[in-house]
């Protein structure tokens, strides 16, 4: 799973959001790294639309324009899941490995 | 609707009508979001003089080169362009790729270590500057050999600096030609440089989704190029002795027809990408021969050519038309009919 697909699934985990919401909450989830343009966006979406692991929720007509909603499906909870304890067993690796790790110029053994 | 859209609508039609049909609407309304201030007399000027941003713009474009060139699993139309696109770069690439090594072994050529070729004419030519220049050759080597082994990043700036390096030696010939009034040869240096620009752009069609190169028989294809030297038999027909020009471009289209040939005589070979790659490079083989054909048409008065030049070129044109024709009509017939959904 793709970093940007990652963060996308993790914006529509409890609600329901419209493209503009995923791009807004996609930023604030990265501390402003991953900021997406529309057209990778949408192919990201396309392929997770593709995958049954996102959905329409809603369509909304607001000022004259489309909003559609789009929500996380079980099979992309479950996606999700696995991809942040696989991400979470890293992580916890390479900090476990730290913990008693002390950097060569520090005294520790290179 | 207003210009800002309407210019944004004009970028998303880059993307294939049925990509559009089910999601340019809502792609609209995100960018019109992402894109216009909060304040209403801000946003009214940006809507009517605003631009999609270069990243915007980037973003559909790679997206469009994604759907466009499918890998396997996308719709049955894209997925043949897809891979006719990767085959052709590839194999354009490999062209570059052997070319490069020929410079390398006309260097040594050159400063007469490959006794068995023969005397080379210009002892010279092994300077520090011709080595440097020989050598720069094997990035487009090198872009291959990236590309095959999945460093497609690293591959297409390999490619780039060879394209940079290309640039280079036009502009180079063209300011030699005006300053000691050496023949020109325009149409050849600038057409060359761009079918490379194309094959460098067509890089871009080995993207996430599509399959990884299976290495082996590009890696035979430029180890049988090596191995074999297309050298002897350039060297040979350049002797005064033979009549018959024989120079790369021309090796090149004899090589594609021949294997358009056999290819298209035999019907269980033939799938859509393939044939599609052979209209592709017949296409490129045939802008490059004739540009050399309108260079030595421009001065033909200035030089001798040979009585056997122009004709032999006539010839190989033909040869690579014949094989791209049939292969376009072929392609087409095959293509039409696939989905694109």
């Amino acid at each position: 799973m793709t970093e940007q697909a990652f963060f996308i699934l993790t914006a529509l985990v409890g609600a329901p959001r419209h493209g503009y919401g995923i791009v807004g909450e996609v930023a604030g989830l990265s501390g402003g790294r991953v900021r997406l343009k529309v057209g990778t966006l949408y192919g990201v979406l396309d392929r997770l639309a593709g995958d049954g692991l996102v959905e329409l929720d809603r369509e909304e007509v607001e000022q004259g324009r489309l909003r559609r909603y789009y929500r996380l499906t079980d099979s992309g909870g479950a996606a999700l899941t696995a991809e942040a304890q696989r991400q979470a067993a890293n992580a916890r690796a390479a900090s476990d490995r730290l913990h008693g790790w002390r950097p060569a110029g520090q005294g520790g053994v290179s | 609707m207003s210009d800002l859209e309407s210019r944004y609508r004009s970028v998303l039609r880059l993307l294939p009508l049925s990509y559009r049909e089910k999601w340019a609407d809502d792609m609209v309304t995100t960018f019109l979001d992402s894109t216009l201030p909060e304040e209403l007399e801000e946003a009214e000027y940006v809507a009517e003089f605003g631009r999609p941003g270069r990243a915007e713009v980037a973003s559909v474009v790679a997206l469009a080169v994604r759907l466009r060139f499918a890998g396997s699993a996308g719709p049955a139309r894209y997925s043949a362009w897809g891979g006719a696109v990767r085959l052709a770069a590839l194999a354009g690439l490999l062209v570059n790729a052997v070319s490069g090594v020929i410079g390398v072994e006309l260097l040594y050529w050159a400063d007469g270590r490959v006794p068995w070729l023969g005397t080379p004419p210009v002892r010279q030519l092994g300077g520090p500057a011709q080595a440097t220049w020989a050598l720069s050759g094997l990035l487009w080597t090198f872009a291959f050999l990236l590309l095959l082994n999945g460093h497609r990043r690293a591959a297409r700036i390999a490619a780039g600096l060879g394209l940079v390096r290309g640039l280079y030696a036009a502009v180079a010939a063209m300011i030699d030609s005006v300053s000691t009034g050496a023949p020109l040869f325009f149409f050849s240096h600038w057409l060359e440089l761009a079918v490379s620009a194309l094959v460098v752009l067509l890089l871009s069609a080995f993207h996430s989704d599509a399959e990884p190169v299976r290495p082996r028989w590009w890696l035979v294809a430029l180890a049988a190029a090596v191995v074999l030297n297309p050298m002897p038999p350039l060297m040979a027909f350049a002797r005064p002795d033979f009549t018959v020009p024989l120079d790369w471009t021309g090796l090149c289209c004899l090589a594609l027809a021949a294997g358009g040939v056999a290819y298209l005589a035999m019907p269980s070979w033939r799938t859509p990408s393939r044939t599609l790659a052979l209209a592709l490079l017949s296409a490129g083989a045939l802008v490059l021969r004739l540009a050399l054909l309108l260079d030595f048409a421009t001065f033909s008065g200035r030089m001798d050519l040979g009585g056997a030049t122009l004709p032999v070129f006539g010839i190989e044109a033909v040869l690579v038309l014949a094989v791209g024709v049939t292969a376009g009509m072929l392609a087409s017939r095959a293509v039409r009919p696939l989905g694109v959904r």
